[in-house]
């Protein structure tokens, strides 16, 4: 019982995670590889915030998610935006985003280095959130491991529903089949790309800040390792599948959960590597394999 | 001259290991195979290099053992990702690259887990190291020449195209992957006999980084550019003096800026700049500089 909970709690930042990366793959082709970092940054104003002032938990959780969001915009608008335009052919434009990401990536980890020097891994001020612990049946259940994984499920439940009932969320789809076409009918796929790289990089924001306040701390390189479980989770679920980052970020976490138990835990990375090939091996496009015209 | 030789010496190897990096990496990418599987065969080599010198196999032979037999897992892992393309292929081959770390950390005594391997036996020779640099060179420049050149610009062109006039798409790809581990695996080994240590950092996010830096500031089209690439980015921290530990931002920034401005890298640009100035009148002509021209 308390490892499924622990396992849930760890599935929710996991699928937090991923979200943000398979709405920017699937539906604008970016493998945007400085979503680790924006995670990454968000944890990082999140500790700054609080060590100057003394935010209540709410407002740090609000500026987490802005400060991601808004860093992911910048990125999208000033650097993918231009790459989109100048490349020649379309295996070009995802090489240098890709590429251009990985710069961005490089330029945000070297900066929350230099400015976290004195101290390895950073967390929020003490005080900022006070956990308190809930008995229930065998298991104790923490409130954060509440909050994250409501957050998690309503977080999913409202992507999914944006993305099929709203008249965004349509447009997003008919982006991700034919561009051009969309062009035609006027959708403005400038503004609607930027909403979806803002809500890309809110959602790794969130993660961001709810996996600090879960673990306490955080160090730079952490970023690295849930870009590896992204992928994985991604692979599982089928890019720019939403229910497919669901299931595979619980299977992830479980599997996880598992081999911590019985092992002494050094290759729980390598689960996610295991999965990748797995996965590419015997079901290529994911569990759920995703229709052209359906992505996302 | 002989004093800065001897000053400079080791970062002059380097610069060649790094050079044979940046092949692997961008041989793949001229064929519009978005592997960079190279970085952590560059990891694996070095490691296997490590353990075969640490129980006294000569440098020399260590590298070659290695370099052969590379061509095994390369081909494996070729067949396994062979019908990956694009970005489904890069992510694969980024996590087999940051996955190369993970095992490192965790293989015990034969890898030294996070610690490494240390006091491996030094060998560099800068003759030899000079002699591979050139049969790659060669090689690369052999690539992108005939037919077979040819075959490989189609392929990153168009491949339905290339595979209705005649070229095996996928034996092609596979080919020009496993090469590509085996030239990973080349300059990994050369680079821990060199440095006489290994650990999992070694092939880390930060070595992806640095790797697509050398081969997407020099540009993707010509084997000129990973040289240029790699000579830059192995020189530039001789110089940052002060601006050291802003080094991985340095490298972020170049990156960000020539995929923004320069998107075919700098030898594309010096080229173009140096056909303007022959011919100015004639500006429209130079085009952009790339595989196409082969």
């Amino acid at each position: 019982m308390q490892q499924v909970i622990n396992a849930l709690t760890l599935g929710s930042i996991y699928l937090l995670f991923s979200l943000g990366l398979t709405l920017a793959w699937g539906t604008l082709k970016v493998l945007n590889l400085a979503h680790g970092a924006v995670f990454v940054f968000s944890s990082l104003i999140g500790f700054l915030a609080t060590r100057s002032i003394g935010l209540p938990f709410p407002l740090v959780v609000a500026l987490g998610m802005l400060s991601g969001g808004l860093m992911t915009l910048l990125i999208d608008a000033v650097v993918f935006r231009r790459v989109r335009r100048i490349a020649r052919d379309e295996l070009q434009a995802e090489l240098l985003m890709l590429a251009a990401s990985l710069g961005v990536a490089a330029m945000l980890l070297s900066f929350t280095r230099n400015v976290t020097l004195e101290t390895p891994s950073f967390g929020l001020t003490p005080g900022t959130f006070t956990t308190v612990l809930y008995q229930i049946g065998a298991a104790k259940v923490s409130n954060i491991q509440f909050i994250i994984i409501g957050l998690g499920i309503g977080m999913v439940v409202a992507l999914a529903l944006w993305v099929r009932h709203s008249r965004a969320g349509r447009a997003l789809r008919a982006l991700a089949f034919d561009p051009a076409t969309c062009g035609l009918m006027g959708v403005n796929a400038t503004a609607l790309s930027a909403t979806a790289m803002v809500i890309a990089g809110a959602m790794a924001g969130l993660a961001g800040i709810l996996l600090i306040v879960y673990l306490g701390a955080i160090g730079p390189e952490s970023g690295e390792s849930l870009m590896l479980k992204a992928f994985s989770i991604i692979v599982l679920g089928g890019v720019g599948s939403i229910w497919g980052a669901l299931i595979g970020a619980f299977f992830l976490a479980g599997a996880e959960s598992v081999v911590l138990n019985f092992t002494s835990g050094g290759y729980v990375d390598a689960i996610a590597f295991a999965m990748i090939i797995l996965v590419l091996l015997f079901r290529p496009r994911g569990l759920i394999p995703v229709q052209k015209a359906e992505r996302v | 001259m002989i004093d800065w030789y001897a000053q400079h010496a080791s970062i002059l190897q380097s610069s060649l290991i790094y050079v044979l990096l940046a092949f692997s990496v961008q041989l793949a990418l001229r064929a519009g195979v978005f592997s960079f599987a190279g970085v952590g065969f560059f990891g694996l080599g070095g490691y296997a290099a490590a353990i075969l010198a640490l129980r006294g196999i000569p440098g020399p032979v260590a590298v070659l053992i290695v370099t052969i037999a590379s061509v095994i897992p390369g081909y494996l892992l070729a067949m396994l990702l062979a019908r990956l393309r694009d970005l489904y292929l890069g992510m694969a081959t980024i996590a087999f690259s940051l996955m190369i770390g993970v095992f490192a950390s965790n293989a015990g005594d034969l890898t030294g887990g996070p610690v490494g391997l240390f006091s491996i036996p030094y060998w560099a020779s800068m003759p030899t190291m000079l002699a591979i640099f050139i049969v790659a060179a060669v090689l690369m420049h052999r690539l992108e020449r005939r037919n077979f050149g040819r075959g490989l610009a189609a392929l990153r062109e168009n491949q339905d195209l290339a595979l209705s006039v005649g070229i095996d798409v996928l034996k092609q790809r596979k080919f020009v992957f496993t090469l590509g581990t085996v030239l990973g695996a080349l300059s990994g080994s050369l680079f821990v006999l060199m440095m006489t240590a290994i650990d999992p950092e070694t092939a880390s996010f930060r070595l992806v980084v640095s790797t697509l830096t050398m081969v997407i500031l020099g540009g993707v089209g010509t084997w000129i550019g990973p040289v240029a690439g790699a000579l830059i980015v192995v020189w530039l921290p001789v110089y940052l003096g002060p601006f050291d530990k802003w080094s991985d931002a340095i490298y972020g920034l170049i990156v960000v800026v020539i995929a923004m401005f320069a998107p075919d890298g700098l030898v594309a640009v010096v080229k173009r700049a140096w056909a303007r100035m022959r011919n100015k009148a004639d500006v429209a002509a130079a085009g952009p500089v790339g595989s196409e021209k082969s």
